[in-house]
Order: C-alpha cells, then structure tokens, then sequence
C-alpha cells in the first residue's frame, strides 16, 4: 500500500485554511494584548499568579522540554516564583541600543549618538559608542544621520537614514525664490522600521516669518532620499504613515468619531490622522495625536497632543514589557523618572535626568549597579533596542564598527590632508 | 516553496526583526499543513479554524526562542498538536456535562456532523478511512505519509519514543488494511 503516495495532498477538496482565516489571524496579532503592569502595586502579586496559572494550564506536560521551544519560553517570560538568586548568579544575556537625541542652543539644531550596553565576558560594559542613531533593520544595521543642506534661499537641517555600510543619500528641497525658508528635522523616536519625527519650517516672507510645526511617523523606506514636501509648497506630504496605516482600522473609527464629536479644539480638519507621534509616558511608548489648534492661518501651524487609546503593535515597539512599578523602581533609585525591562528578565535600564542605570534583575531588582551611562541635561532617549543571547556578539561587531566616537570622527579629519 | 531553506533566517532574528512578516510567509508556507493537522485530530472544522489561530498567535509570540534544533515544520505541528489536545480536553468536558443532561442524542449529534464533513469533502475514500481512525493512530499515519517526517521528527511532536511511533505506525497500518479488507468482503 502506498501509503505516502495517496496521502501526500491534502485530506479535503476545500482548503481548510482560508483567507479569512488567514485575516482574522493578522487581525489578533494587531490588537497587541499587553501584559504590562499597571503604577499599581497592590495588583503586582495577583497578576503574576493568573499568569503563572495561565502558562501552566496551556502547556502541561505534553511538550518534550528538550525539543520545546515554547517551554523555554515559558521559563523565561512566567513569573514563576523562584528562589531569587544571589547578585552574581544572575546571568547576563541582553544587550540594549540606546539612541540619544541633545537638543543645541540655536533652534532646530539637534545631534545624535548611539550607546551599545552589553555583556562582555560576563560584565556589562559600555561596548560601543558613536554619533548618529544606529538601528538594526532586519538582517544588518540602519543608520540615521543629520545633514545640512544651505542655499541661496533656505536652510535645511533634515534626517536622513541608510544602511550602516552604504553612504548617504542626500535629500531634495525645491528652491523658492520668494521666500527665505528655514527646515529642520528632529527625531522624536526610532524602533523596528519606523520613526517618529517633528519638523518645523519657518518661512521669511518679506516683512512676516510664519512657522510650521508637524510631526509625522514614517517608515525608513520614507525617509531615505526621499523628497521632502514642505508646508510652503503647498501641497500634501505623501510620505508618511497615518494613524490608521499602523494603529488599525479601530482607530481611524475612533478618529472619526471624535472628529465628528464637536470636541476638537479646531475645525474637522484639524484633528488629521497624518501627524501623529510615539512618544514615552508612564513607563511605555504611547501613540499621541497632533490637533491643530486654532492659530492655523495666523501665526502658523501649532498643535496640541492627546492620547491614542489603542496599543503600539509589535511592529512599531518589539518589547515594551516593564517589571515594575515606578514606585518599586524609586524604593532601589529615588530619582527614576523612567525604566525599561530587558526582555530576558535579567536587568532593568532605570533613567533619571542624568543617567542611565542598569540593575541586574531576578524576580526583583537588585540594588548591584552593573553599568552607568552618563547623559546630558539636553539628551532625550529616541530609542532602546535589545538583542539577547547569540544576538548579542553580532551587535557588539557590528556596533563597534559602525559607530565612531566623536573624537575619533575629530582625529580623522584633522589627519585627513 | 522549499520551507526548510526559506526559512533558515529564522536563526539570525533579533527583537527588531520584522515578525509580522515573518507570521505572513509562515502562514503562507505552511497554514494549510497546520489546518490540515488541527482537523486530523479534533475533526471538527471550526475547531480546527480556532486552534490554527492560536497555533499561528504562539508562534508569532515564541518567534525569539525558536532553536533550530528541529524543522519549522516539525516545530509549527508540535505546537499544533498540544494545541489541539488542549482544545479537545475542554471540549470534552462539555460533552460530558451535555451527555448527563441530554442523553446520547448530542453525543450522535457531534459524531453525524463530523462524519458529514469527512463525507462530504474528503479528496479520497483513503482520506475518509484514515480519518476514522483513533487519534493515537490518525495522527502518526499522516504524520507519516502526509507529512513526511522522520521517525524523530515524529517522535519530537509526539513526545514518545521512536520506538512508540513505530509501533503505532504498525498498527495503523494494520488497521487501514482491516477496514480496505471489510469494505471488499462487505462484512461491518
């Protein structure tokens, strides 16, 4: 009997698995369900145990534990209740990009760098640093980059992004003849293939200056060389993505009901679902919506922010899971205004206004410093990226070949003749 | 396509990797064989609808901790059957509670809607036998010549021994040439 041979198609004429099917599964991964703790202590404890219940009944004993991969996952992510272990037990296995933003003096004027934390040879160490925003971007690593262009005309300081080996791809502006124009870009955020951007255009028209301001997110692809369309040209900006492109048909409805709601400060129009923004608040990365206010027309373009009430998908924030409470995190350091969790469990990045402090983590933290970044007082994170276990090597390869130290960047152009 | 090689970045993804896209070609690559499996053990389609979903919502969570020590395939259908396993325990506990209050009339109800669907759209009359079978038998059978795994791959998403699959294999076997046999001779 050939058994192989008369069952080797399917069992059924109709395809089982359908494209409805198929679209309902994409429709549940996007509404990302989080499991991330509320600022309430009191609800810490209950949580942990549903999940430990949860976890256990879903995968029993029926995985081999050599082959399963999701039972290795289960001990990682479950917060089982384990004897915690001693300080140098703890075993380092993240590593983490930290992206920095510093605001200058003159307006508009804005610099980037890069830090890499990882474990070398079983310390955390600071194992590269360099300018610009270095990003893995699927197999390789991206990086984003300020460039000035200046013309008889304009002034334009724009972001542009390339992979870390190619050079840069310079962007396009128009000229205008009529007005003197001023264009700058800053990085609000940088995660997965997307970032988050406010420009502002102020415009010298003879005897009045009128200013601009929007925020838009983009995919990489967006950004790279591409034409920038400015306010003064009159026309819409095609590269970009809406709220509904990445947050999902619930909320282009909610946008659509609370433009029709008579809420909005301005017009309809004003509340757009184009300039929107990523942007950190209690502990995660929240989307906020940019209403135009009522100077439109007079003074320019300005706005206000106001929540987005649906999750950041995968897509935008890979992990944005925090252990603890801010409270919990200011009884080991008083002065954290923000944390971030690796995703192994085995250490927390806690910030305050001059640092950056990782604890190592077992089922608490651990008052042990393991490394401090220094930042300054005009610094704002734009991005954290974690890689884990044999990730992390390659990161530290790559990290210290793309990214170059300001005072080497300094040496290298005075040696240059 | 050749879903071992296409798949072989699976190896070098980080927590920045774009893991929607990778759900879209595993999808792609192997949604029907996870339906297909789903179904041989539960025989129910919208079951089997249910249980692929959540099979395809694990995997794309568990993206990061898939080691390679087995094939995607071998990997996706492991967590297919604990899936499915898990499902048929909760349903049947409900048919149970049913059966206390109702009778044996759900009890036939169930099996008359199964056997219509098998009926109705299985491809071939051996399909139709093997789906008839008992699970512990079903499963290792299409494991076997649907597909196409090894004896270890088979074992892995069992969790038994080689030796255990073996021996079913053999059963299962035994038992499609019983039900060939009795539908030649017409005896029930």
């Amino acid at each position: 009997m050939e058994l192989k041979k008369e069952l080797a198609s399917g069992p059924f004429m109709k395809q089982g698995f359908s494209d409805e099917l198929r679209r309902r599964i994409e429709t549940q991964i996007d509404k990302k369900k989080t499991i991330a703790r509320p600022w309430w202590p009191a609800l810490s404890g209950v949580c942990a145990v549903i999940l430990i219940i949860a976890i256990y009944s879903m995968f029993g004993d029926q995985l081999a534990s050599r082959e399963s991969a999701l039972t290795e996952k289960v001990s990682q992510t479950a917060s089982e209740p384990k004897e915690a272990l001693a300080d140098q037990e703890v075993r380092l296995s993240s590593a983490v990009l930290i992206g920095f933003r510093a605001d200058e003096q003159s307006e508009g004027a804005h610099s980037y760098r890069t830090v890499l934390a990882a474990p070398i040879e079983g310390k955390l160490q600071a194992a590269a640093e360099g300018t610009g925003i270095l990003v893995p971007y699927k197999q390789e690593f991206w990086k984003i980059e300020p460039m000035v262009k200046t013309t008889e005309t304009g002034s334009y300081s724009y972001l542009t992004i390339h992979p870390a080996k190619q050079s840069l791809k310079a962007a396009v502006f128009k000229e205008d003849s009529k007005a003197k124009i001023t264009y700058s870009e800053k990085l609000l955020y940088a995660g997965n293939k997307y970032v988050a951007v406010e420009d502002q255009e102020a415009v010298e028209n003879g005897n009045f200056t009128i200013r601009y301001n929007r925020l838009w997110v983009r995919e990489f692809k967006q950004m790279n060389g591409g034409k920038r369309t400015l306010v003064s040209e009159g026309k819409d900006d095609a590269q970009h993505m809406t709220i509904g492109d990445v947050l999902g048909a619930d909320a282009e409805q909610w946008l659509d009901r609370e433009r029709n709601s008579g809420k909005q400060l301005a017009d309809k129009e004003g509340l757009s679902g184009d300039n929107w923004s990523i942007v950190r608040q209690n502990g995660k990365w929240v989307a906020q919506i940019a209403e135009a206010n009522e100077g439109i027309g007079q003074d320019g373009l300005a706005y206000s922010m106001r929540n987005v009430p649906f999750e950041v998908p995968d897509s935008v924030v890979s992990f944005d899971h925090l252990c603890c409470t801010l409270e919990e995190v200011q009884t080991i350091q008083p002065a954290a205004v923000d944390a971030y969790s690796s995703p192994k469990s085995d250490m927390i990045a806690v910030v305050t206004d001059r640092q950056i402090i990782f604890y190592p983590y077992s089922n608490r933290i651990i008052d042990k410093p393991l490394l401090t970044v220094n930042r300054a007082d005009n610094e704002h994170i734009v991005m954290m990226q974690w890689a884990t276990d044999k990730y992390i090597q390659k990161w530290v390869d790559q990290a210290q070949m793309y990214l170059q130290a300001p005072e080497a960047l300094q040496e290298e152009a005075e040696a240059t003749p | 396509m050749d879903s071992n090689v296409d798949f072989d970045y699976l190896k070098y993804i980080s927590e920045s990797t774009d893991k929607k896209a990778i759900l879209e070609d595993l999808m792609t690559a192997y949604g029907n064989d996870v339906w297909n499996y789903a179904f041989s053990i539960t025989r129910k389609w919208e079951m089997a609808d249910d249980i692929t979903q959540d099979v395809f919502i694990k995997a794309y969570r568990n993206l990061f901790s898939f080691r390679n020590e087995s094939s995607v395939k071998t990997w996706l259908l492991a967590i297919t059957r604990n899936t499915a396993l898990d499902y048929r325990k909760s349903a049947f506990f409900r048919k149970v509670t049913l059966v206390d209050f109702i009778g044996t009339q759900a009890q036939g109800t169930d099996r008359s809607a199964e056997s219509e669907a098998i009926e109705n759209l299985a491809v071939t009359e051996l399909w139709k036998k093997v789906l008839q079978l008992p699970v512990k038998y079903r499963e290792v059978l299409i494991l076997f010549a649907h597909y196409q795994l090894s004896m270890r791959e088979m074992a892995q998403v069992l969790g038994v021994s080689e030796g255990t699959v073996k021996s079913r294999l053999h059963h299962a076997r035994n038992k499609i040439i019983k039900m060939k046999d009795s539908e030649t001779s017409g005896s029930h």
